[in-house]
């Protein structure tokens, strides 16, 4: 184990895990914090603040209905984001960070699907969907060009008078401003 | 009071059946009174169900814990004003909320609809009657708030500490009607499918009620937003949260949809669109409905367990089933009558901006089922959080704000790049001066770089139409400026409403940017008289002070703020222990000003009650997005305000000869 990861002694995990899951399962929301202690408390220098802001909010918290830790008020979430300012404070890389909350909480945790495996369709459906709706689109507009030239063009603003033909004036106005400005 | 609530909810039910059924035979038999008396029965639902409403609000007054949903929601100690978010803090009494408000919208809606619709009338009124009986069903049978107790307890349970909060007055009930409120122009659209007679005249109520809609769920999405920001005490305000995507996607396809319609109204184009869209936004309210009160995925509102999630999915189910059936029946009918003349037109970017607005409650959709598909198939939950929205959907909507800048200068049928370039030129040449001093102030991200960009170009843009417009008015009436820009409003409202709504997207768009980018956030602990450092800002702890309540225990920290030296004030931070909930509550201290708030969550106190951890966040421009809010109301209600209609000529009134009007007024 890394330094760092001593204080979360095997019980005080459980009873952390214990006592925020009931009440998330119970209510659904916020836990009372375990009480902090001072001498645990890691004060990050702040230029790494905003790596741990960012850090925060890519790691979710494990019981707490899909908050993440920078958001959660739970016991668990203190002391995770307390594990992340120790691994700051000693140098290490984001990566290596997600890595060691990965080992200590399991996959799950990561707010952030992996670009690998199954989860890679998370990440690719969107961008392909995308092109075939811009495709669609451009056929559509293809469509819309070519066809329907024997339409009547008679639309509802048409027959209930309502093509503003006031508005059409001035707009003919302003265009006729803009051709003397130009 | 149960017998009573119980009781308005059976005649409710049988009103609506009542509505239904005969709006059906009298529509099929050309039965005028038959009609009559279908729409008579609709306005009376709403009465009845005002007496379920009323009667549950007298047993809170009452304290009467005979009913379990009261037992549950309140106790004795609650604040009567409190009875208001206690009535739907559950599910039993959300859905009597929901359901009032549907019976509500749906007898003013179809009091509204104009008689010239036709068939489409009775139709419209029979798709609304068949979602109401299924909601009085649900709520009478399966989720009553009238259900009792068999021992009466002597006190409640007690309110959500969490509700109690007056964000949370207006907020879910904001959602919750607007993500129902869909139903009534989908009913106008399946109406008119149903009815075979699609062509225009669905496209004002149409529009309005989807207008109606949209602006609920935008307003509630903002206040919901506000509250998470002061309330929940993590200096955020949107976690894409199942719940929080829940409505939102319903909105995005609404948003689609009132552009869209637009269409229509000038050109007659895009009818099989249009109601292919309002499809899309009522399956994803239903859908909203589903997440929101089935409760399938784990999310921040999971304020009640809910057994109710099948029922709910088989509303979803039936409502994409018969939505699209009815749709794919009739689509023969749904020819467009316009063409269009350049693939450069107003048309065009409408059509662009549907796909960008569908792109992104897709993109929202996927990360919000994939966890649940990768459940059933892998049975292992794969978490999509925020970096995924953010990173999918972010460029998303800064192509939409870059379509906000041209599309509003396009003219309908066609345009030249040489008139887009014209009108362009200058909001293009004042961006990039503003592009470029922020680029020179330091500012390296791209993504920034781009969302300043294109902002300053949808605000510059707006500005000059707003300013030509005038000056052309001025010139041609000799109004004052005021006046002249005033008429320039009203001579049409759709787009300038539109206008107004935009700047106020302007405004979301800056403060998003700068407390997304820009944002500094401390963890620290401060023993009473120490400080710490945020930006420019010094925070010292001055002094706690513990109040004891029967409920709850509160504690507020006082610190006093210097900016760069010179003290500018003093802030509160607060938290509420709550045993009976073994919840804390937290309220931040906030010092909020257009350029950035200094936001002090006030986390915990060590047992000697002289040392609290605190976190310390500033985050620039984030008061802008509370600012837009009343743009975005004062935009829907220009948009809507009725244009008097002139010369309309309104023939006969059909009813008196004998006959359903059916045909269209010439």
């Amino acid at each position: 184990m890394p330094s760092g990861f001593h204080f979360i002694s095997s019980s005080t995990r459980q009873r952390a895990l214990g006592s925020a899951l009931l009440l998330c399962l119970a209510f659904g929301f916020l836990a009372v914090p375990s009480v902090l202690n001072a001498q645990e408390f890691t004060e990050l220098p702040p230029e790494l603040d905003a790596r741990a802001a960012d850090l925060y909010t890519g790691i979710m918290c494990p019981i707490c209905n899909g908050q993440t830790i920078s958001q959660s008020h739970a016991a668990i979430s203190e002391t995770m984001r307390k594990m992340v300012r120790e691994r700051l404070v000693a140098g290490d890389t984001n990566q290596q960070i997600y890595d060691s909350m990965v080992e200590a909480f399991g996959r799950d945790i990561l707010a952030s699907p992996p670009k690998s495996g199954i989860a890679l369709a998370v990440w690719i459906v969107p961008p392909i969907a995308l092109v075939l709706g811009g495709f669609a689109v451009t056929l559509f507009i293809q469509r819309l060009r070519k066809t329907n030239m024997l339409a009547t063009g008679v639309t509802y603003a048409d027959r209930h008078n309502e093509t503003d033909e006031e508005l059409e004036r001035y707009l003919q106005l302003v265009d006729g401003e803009m051709e003397e400005s130009h | 009071m149960a017998d009573l609530g119980t009781s308005a909810m059976l005649i409710a039910l049988a009103l609506a059946i009542y509505s239904g059924a005969t709006s059906l035979v009298g529509v099929r038999t050309r039965n005028v009174a038959m009609v009559a008396s279908s729409f008579r029965a609709n306005y009376l639902t709403p009465i009845a169900l005002g007496l379920a409403v009323l009667a549950l609000v007298l047993a809170f007054v009452r304290n009467d814990f005979a009913l379990t949903y009261v037992a549950e929601h309140s106790n004795l100690a609650m604040p009567r004003i409190y009875t208001w978010v206690a009535f739907y803090a559950g599910n039993e009494g959300s859905l009597l909320y929901v359901t009032f408000a549907l019976a509500s919208m749906t007898a003013i809606a179809m009091y509204l609809v104009p008689r010239r619709m036709g068939s489409q009338r009775p139709y419209a009124n029979l798709v609304l009657m068949l979602i109401l009986t299924f909601f009085i069903t649900v709520n009478l049978f399966m989720a009553s708030p009238f259900a009792t107790l068999s021992v009466i307890p002597s006190d409640g349970v007690g309110i959500n500490p969490l509700l109690t909060h007056p964000g949370m007055f207006i907020h879910p009930p904001l959602i919750m009607v607007g993500l129902i409120a869909i139903a009534v122009p989908f009913a106008l659209g399946i109406g008119g499918l149903l009815s075979g007679r699609i062509d225009d005249e669905w496209v004002d109520a149409g529009r309005t009620w989807g207008l109606v809609a949209w602006a609920l769920l935008a307003i509630g999405l903002l206040l919901g937003s506000w509250w998470a920001y002061t309330i929940l005490g993590w200096g955020g305000y949107w976690a894409w949260d199942p719940v929080e995507n829940a409505a939102f996607m319903p909105w995005l396809a609404l948003t689609a949809f009132i552009h869209s319609i637009m269409v229509q109204k000038r050109r007659g184009m895009f009818r099989l669109w249009n109601i292919a869209l309002i499809n899309i936004s009522f399956i994803l309210g239903a859908f909203g409905i589903f997440i929101n009160r089935g409760g399938p995925v784990p999310s921040v509102h999971s304020f009640g367990a809910s057994t109710l999630g099948w029922v709910f999915l088989l509303f979803l189910g039936l409502v994409a089933f018969s939505s699209f059936g009815v749709f794919f029946y009739r689509i023969a009918l749904l020819r467009s009558s316009g063409n269009l003349e350049s693939a450069l037109s107003r048309e065009s970017a409408f059509l662009v901006n549907n796909l960008l607005f569908l792109g992104i409650a897709f993109v929202t959709l996927w990360g919000v089922v994939f966890p649940i598909i990768s459940e059933l198939v892998l049975g292992r939950t794969i978490t999509v959080g925020q970096p995924f929205y953010n990173s999918v959907n972010g460029p998303l909507f800064l192509a939409l704000i870059f379509l906000m800048a041209i599309g509003p200068l396009l003219p309908w049928r066609n345009a030249t790049w040489g008139s887009v370039g014209r009108a362009i030129s200058i909001p293009g040449a004042i961006s990039l001066i503003i592009t470029a001093i922020v680029v020179v102030i330091e500012v390296r991200n791209i993504s920034v770089i781009i969302g300043v960009a294109v902002s300053t170009l949808v605000a510059v843009s707006i500005t000059q139409e707003w300013i030509r417009g005038t000056l052309a008015r001025h010139r041609a009436t000799g109004s004052v400026y005021p006046l002249a820009f005033l008429q320039l409003v009203a001579s049409n409202r759709p787009r300038y409403g539109g206008y107004i709504v935009h700047l106020a997207v302007i405004m979301l768009s800056f403060g998003i940017i700068g407390s997304t980018f820009y944002n500094i956030e401390r963890d620290v602990i401060l023993s009473i008289g120490q400080s710490a450092d945020v930006g420019d800002y010094t925070v010292q702890f001055v002094a706690t002070e513990t109040t004891t309540f029967a409920d709850r225990t509160e504690r507020t920290a006082t610190m006093d703020i210097t900016k760069n030296g010179s003290f500018v004030g003093t802030i509160e931070a607060w938290h509420g222990i709550y045993p009976s909930f073994n919840m804390l509550s937290t309220r931040a201290g906030i010092r909020s000003t257009p350029i950035e708030d200094l936001y002090v969550i006030f986390s915990e106190v060590q047992p000697d009650g002289q040392t609290a951890a605190f976190r310390l966040l500033l985050n620039p421009m984030i008061w802008w997005m509370w600012f837009a809010g009343p743009f975005v109301i004062l935009g829907t209600i220009v948009a809507l305000w009725p244009t008097p209609q002139r010369a309309t000529a309104v023939v006969t009134n059909a009813s008196q000869r004998g006959t359903l009007p059916t045909g269209r007024v010439s």
